[in-house]
């Protein structure tokens, strides 16, 4: 063997481990805490006529991330740069990742400037989170430094009330629902079929039943309604019998909706659907894909969709096989005729998501809430959910009107992600969003618009009978996360056992006892208990 | 100590080379291995490993005392004995086939797609297996042609392992192959030479040769397999499970994801990683010591 | 083996391998559907493949439209870069690194080989977990945020490491120590006797080092905060799960955004694929002829 080979080799092994080491040596400037280097956050007061520069944590949403690289491309910060003279350097976690890394950020202490987060999501809360030295407490930077948010919050006590802790801290620049638009989801039906058939569109359960069945004998559809399990398990039908798929509210009061009596008339009534062949017989393994596909397939006559990427999805596609394809939103169910839906799926006013927090690494707390404040003045709000006015807006009579730009987008985008491109505003932000104004152009068909006055009509019910965001302890959500695991599991499995009739329901009592045995009383204390704390508040 | 020295001075190069593998393994695994403490603690992800005040077995204790405990140890075990007896072979089984392919370009051709399932996401794989086994399904036809009942196989807990396994050799047969196509390549031609000459036919040679020369990677293979039996993804079963099948597809890992969904639990999952890797490791360590006794193969 | 095929063969055989060919054929029709399914739902009309149920025999209706958009998508291209870069660098590493240990670790009469293998195989079992590697990697190696988090941490993979060894150790000891006797070192026996010996069970390694480069995700969700960083599959990944309601947790209060068109999510699977696709025929040449020990003896 050659000398020289056996050289080369060992030269080549320690050329790869220099390089090892050298990408160690490489990268260390980026963290390092050396005072010389130009680090974003400690650039202090001392020197107030040097820009403001942040570094920002938050997730992109997907339409924004499949567009763009960095928020600091789109018109929104770029023009918000302009106005408040304040430079982000945004840091990106993946799209449905953002927990993980989250989770990870905090554990490594090395914090940015600013987070944009579901805090409600914050093991033991937000106020957990202040104690932890993740985020820095409010009150008295919004009070000398927001004057836009605070006048917000002083004008709007119940969402006050939504975004403190339960000690009254306020820890956020929130993302705030205005307009009436919290709920974007619910009962759609065929109004082909319905006109055809001369039914009107169903309002109570006897209602439904009997437009089902036109459906499946007058129409051959072959799966009336169809849903998927999340959709049977939330707070949907089973809304009609005034109880919740999950935690709500009665008269103050805490309850568990598959706990309650009236759970079991729901079991035999989704029951009888299903032996009758009305409720789809997959919809306890098809997924949201297979669902699409029954709708468009005129298999379904019925279903539970969202107003946008649901009722828009499904216009938009009208199928050859069915050119009078029509889709009308019906009212959240009732049992009987002329009383008044109290339980349905609907975003709270404070979002959780998009919350931005100041951490205490940030070294211009003051600026920064002054940076952030903007967002929630009228300027700042035109700005994020509109954009430019000439570019991406026109005032018409009075009320801005998005520019064919962003609704009929020359480089072939999306009305969602030429918003996404252009501002912030499809998705939870800090400040307002949700604006009617916005919501009226974004739903581009009539029954859309329609759908949007139909699902929210009944909104102010849910007042009392969705449990608010209120705040586990630490302690207290560990018991319930190790309670809830094995009811959620046991609930699950019997809810479809009963609807699909493999256990008689004349072994409710053994469920509920079962459930009892699990521990549900406890955890209906631990809910009872956080519940009081909020309306201490 | 002297014979240490005695073998630094045989083998000194043998320290210099596996000096950088060490130094890796130290780092990047057991430097980090203190993290596992918190299964003993209630992690507290703020205030670091230290801080985290110690709880014993508590978490252990929750975990055992879980209604649902023994389900998931038996579907655990149950659906890795599955894989043990069916997804194992079926690469073996399918590489001695290739070996016995006449037509060279054929052979590549059905190497290189049977393994192209491998690179298909797991999420498109399992929408198409929902989508297969609906009520209207391709495969669905096909039994009911054969003479099945029309229904939904997913919603059934009796065929869930079945759905699982069988899915599971149709995505890993053809990648799972290619090491043991590596290892039959391995194998000296001149046995092949001695044994036609003895007059030996492709069968014989495939028991006397093919199969003892890739005995010992089969074995090892085997015997990581073995020290995984607590172990099952749950990416897959999420996908693929819905309450109606819990009863048999639930598993440890999917309970876990389930329960950490409501709040993170680190020190909990960290407990049960600890309680699957403690089990598995004996089990290893079993099957290792079986293997020596009856064979020359060994993980050390 | 077809270079070896008796001249003969009996009425058995031949049966065999008619049956074995069939068995083959009806293997590649059900291992390429997936695949084919990908390709035609790429150039399919998003509309019609909503409307779609069941088999997919030819794609409906034809548009590269899913293809102009992926490829509109900027993180497409910096994807593209930085996974070549991961695979690359990341594979010649663990090579290297591999080879080392599965080396010294066959030697057989080394006092402590057994105990270092057991020492490894230790920690296929027991870890510290995500949280413990994150602030070793981002806190004290300060790689956080760069591709050598991607590369570092996995120089390398145990079960490869246990495949090599048991590989290297099929090798004859005589030859081994034949070269010894004519002066070699162990470092040139591994690069002159033992790879030689080995290429078809070292391409297993360069296709799994590399497929497993190519096809990674979770160090880069967790380490990468810059998204010009980000490789291929994060962003397929991203794509993927967007409407995957089933696969994430429901979160009532999320704004309705609009759903991706179902094309581009299989359009972004062919980009992120393909290539990767091509790395097996090229490495194919080493697993169809065997390796002549014989030969290698000079």
């Amino acid at each position: 063997m050659p000398h020289v080979q056996r050289k080369g080799w060992n030269a080549a092994i320690a050329t790869v481990l220099g390089v090892s080491l050298l990408a160690a040596g490489c990268s260390t400037p980026q963290n390092n805490e050396t005072p010389n280097a130009p680090v974003t956050n400690t650039q202090g007061n001392e020197n107030p006529s040097a820009p403001l520069k942040l570094s920002y944590w938050a997730a992109m949403p997907g339409d924004a991330a499949r567009l763009m690289k960095n928020y600091n491309e789109s018109l929104f910060y770029q023009e918000l740069e302009k106005k408040t003279g304040v430079s982000v350097e945004f840091q990106h976690p993946a799209v449905g990742s953002q927990a993980e890394q989250f989770n990870l950020l905090v554990a490594s202490g090395n914090l940015p400037d600013v987070i944009e987060y579901n805090f409600t999501h914050y093991p033991g809360g937000p106020e957990k989170a202040i104690s932890d030295r993740v985020i820095l407490p409010l009150n008295d930077l919004i009070e000398s430094h927001a004057p836009n948010f605070k006048k917000y919050l002083d004008d709007n006590p119940a969402i006050k009330k939504e975004v403190i802790t339960d000690s009254g801290t306020i820890y956020s620049f929130p993302a705030i629902g205005v307009g009436n638009s919290n709920v974007s989801s619910g009962m759609m039906l065929r109004q082909d079929w319905l006109e055809e058939l001369g039914l009107e569109t169903p309002e109570t359960i006897e209602e439904w039943t009997t437009v089902l069945r036109a459906f499946k004998e007058q129409k051959g559809a072959t799966s009336p309604l169809t849903m998927t399990l999340g959709e049977m398990t939330g707070d949907r039908f089973v809304g009609a019998w005034n109880i919740g798929g999950s935690f709500y509210l009665d008269n103050g009061e805490v309850k568990y909706g598959p706990y309650e009596a009236a759970y079991k008339e729901f079991l035999t009534q989704m029951n009888a659907w299903y032996e009758e062949g009305l409720l789809d017989q997959d919809f306890s393994t098809q997924d949201n894909n297979a669902k699409d596909g029954k709708v468009v397939n005129s298999h379904s006559g019925a279903f539970i969709s969202s107003i946008g990427s649901g009722m828009g999805r499904f216009l938009n596609a009208i199928p050859e096989s069915a050119p009078t394809f029509d889709l009308v939103a019906a009212q959240h169910p009732v049992l009987e005729k002329g009383t008044e839906p109290t339980v349905f799926v609907a975003a709270y006013d404070f979002r959780g998501d998009g919350s931005a927090v100041i951490t205490p690494a940030n070294q211009n707390p003051e600026a920064t809430a002054e940076w952030l404040d903007y967002l929630f003045s009228e300027e700042g709000n035109n700005l994020k959910t509109f954009g430019v006015e000439g570019l991406t807006y026109e005032m018409v009579d009075g009320s801005p009107i998005y520019t064919d730009l962003i609704t009929n987008n020359p480089d072939g985008l999306t009305v969602g992600e030429a918003m996404s491109m252009y501002m912030r505003v499809a998705t939870p932000a800090p400040g307002y969003v949700g604006d009617d104004r916005y919501n009226q152009q974004y739903y581009k068909f009539e029954q859309q618009k329609e759908a949007m006055t139909i699902f929210n009509q009944y909104y102010s019910n849910l007042e009392n009978t969705r449990l608010p965001r209120v705040t586990q302890t630490a302690d207290e959500a560990q018991e319930l996360s190790s309670i809830m695991a094995e009811i959620e599991t046991y609930k699950d499995e019997m809810l479809l056992r009963f609807v699909m009739g493999l256990e008689p329901i004349e072994n409710f009592d053994k469920y509920v006892a079962q459930l009892q045995s699990m521990g549900i009383e406890r955890a209906l204390e631990l809910r009872q208990a956080a519940l009081e704390r909020y309306k201490n508040r | 100590m002297n014979g240490l020295l005695k073998d630094y001075r045989k083998h000194k190069y043998l320290y210099f080379m596996i000096l950088p593998v060490v130094l890796y393994y130290f780092i990047f695994h057991y430097v980090p291995m203190y993290g596992a403490l918190i299964a003993f603690k209630d992690f507290r992800i703020a205030e670091g490993f230290l801080a985290s005040p110690w709880v014993g077995f508590q978490h252990f204790i929750s975990f055992f005392d879980s209604y649902y405990f023994w389900r998931l140890l038996k579907n655990t075990l149950i659906l890795n004995l599955y894989m043990l007896v069916f997804s194992f072979p079926a690469p073996i089984i399918f590489a001695l086939l290739i070996n016995e392919i006449v037509g060279s370009r054929f052979k590549r051709v059905v190497q290189t797609v049977t393994y192209l399932p491998h690179f298909i996401s797991l999420i498109v794989v399992c929408g198409m297996i929902t989508q297969f086994l609906a009520r209207d399904g391709i495969i669905t036809d096909l039994l009911v042609w054969l003479g099945m009942e029309r229904q939904v196989l997913l919603a059934h807990p009796q065929y869930f392992r079945a759905i699982y396994v069988i899915s599971d050799i149709w995505q890993g047969v053809g990648w799972g192959s290619i090491i043991y196509l590596a290892a039959i390549m391995g194998i000296n031609p001149e046995l092949y030479e001695a044994s036609r000459m003895d007059g030996a036919n492709r069968w014989r040679q495939i028991f006397h040769i093919t199969l003892p020369g890739i005995t010992p990677i089969i074995v090892i293979l085997f015997i990581l397999k073995i020290g995984n039996m607590l172990d099952v993804g749950f990416e897959k079963i999420i996908l693929l499970y819905n309450p109606n099948t819990y009863v048999t597809a639930d598993v440890i890992s999917t309970f876990v994801y389930r329960k950490g969904l409501q709040s993170f639990e680190f020190s909990y999952a960290t407990a049960i990683g600890v309680f699957q890797a403690v089990i598995n490791f004996i089990l290893l360590i079993a099957a290792n010591r079986f293997s020596k006794k009856i064979s020359e193969n060994s993980l050390w | 083996m077809s270079s070896t095929q008796p001249i003969r063969k009996s009425k058995g055989e031949h049966i065999f391998h008619g049956l074995n060919t069939l068995f083959m054929l009806v293997m590649i029709v059900v291992t390429l559907y997936p695949f084919i399914y990908v390709v035609f739902s790429s150039v399919s009309d998003s509309r019609l493949l909503l409307a779609q149920t069941g088999i997919l025999l030819a794609p409906l209706g034809f548009t590269l439209d899913a293809y102009t958009m992926v490829f509109k998508n900027p993180n497409i291209l910096s994807g593209y870069l930085n996974t070549l870069f991961i695979v690359g660098i990341g594979t010649i590493l663990n090579l290297v690194m591999t080879s080392l240990g599965a080396y010294v670790l066959s030697r057989k009469g080394v006092v402590w080989t057994r105990h270092i293998m057991l020492w490894i195989i230790f920690t296929m079992f027991f870890s510290g977990g995500l949280i413990p590697m994150y602030l070793l990697v981002n806190n004290w190696l300060h790689l956080g945020n760069s591709l050598f988090a991607l590369i570092v941490p996995g120089l390398i993979s145990t079960w490869n490491l246990i495949i090599l060894r048991t590989s290297f150790a099929t090798i004859p000891e005589s030859l081994i120590e034949s070269a010894r006797i004519d002066g070699a070192q162990d470092l040139t026996i591994l690069m002159r006797v033992v790879i030689p010996l080995s290429l078809p069970v070292m391409a297993v390694m360069v296709l799994f080092y590399g497929v497993g480069h190519w096809n990674s995700w979770f160090g880069a969700m967790i380490y990468l905060r810059d998204r010009e960083l980000f490789p291929l599959q994060l962003i397929l990944r991203e794509i993927l799960i967007q409407n995957n309601t089933n696969y994430m947790a429901g979160n009532a209060s999320t704004e309705d955004v609009e759903a991706v068109g179902e094309s581009i999510k299989y359009a972004t699977i062919m980009v992120a694929t393909l290539p990767i696709l091509f790395v097996y025929p090229f490495l194919q040449k080493y697993f169809v002829k065997g390796v002549m020990i014989g030969s290698i003896k000079e």
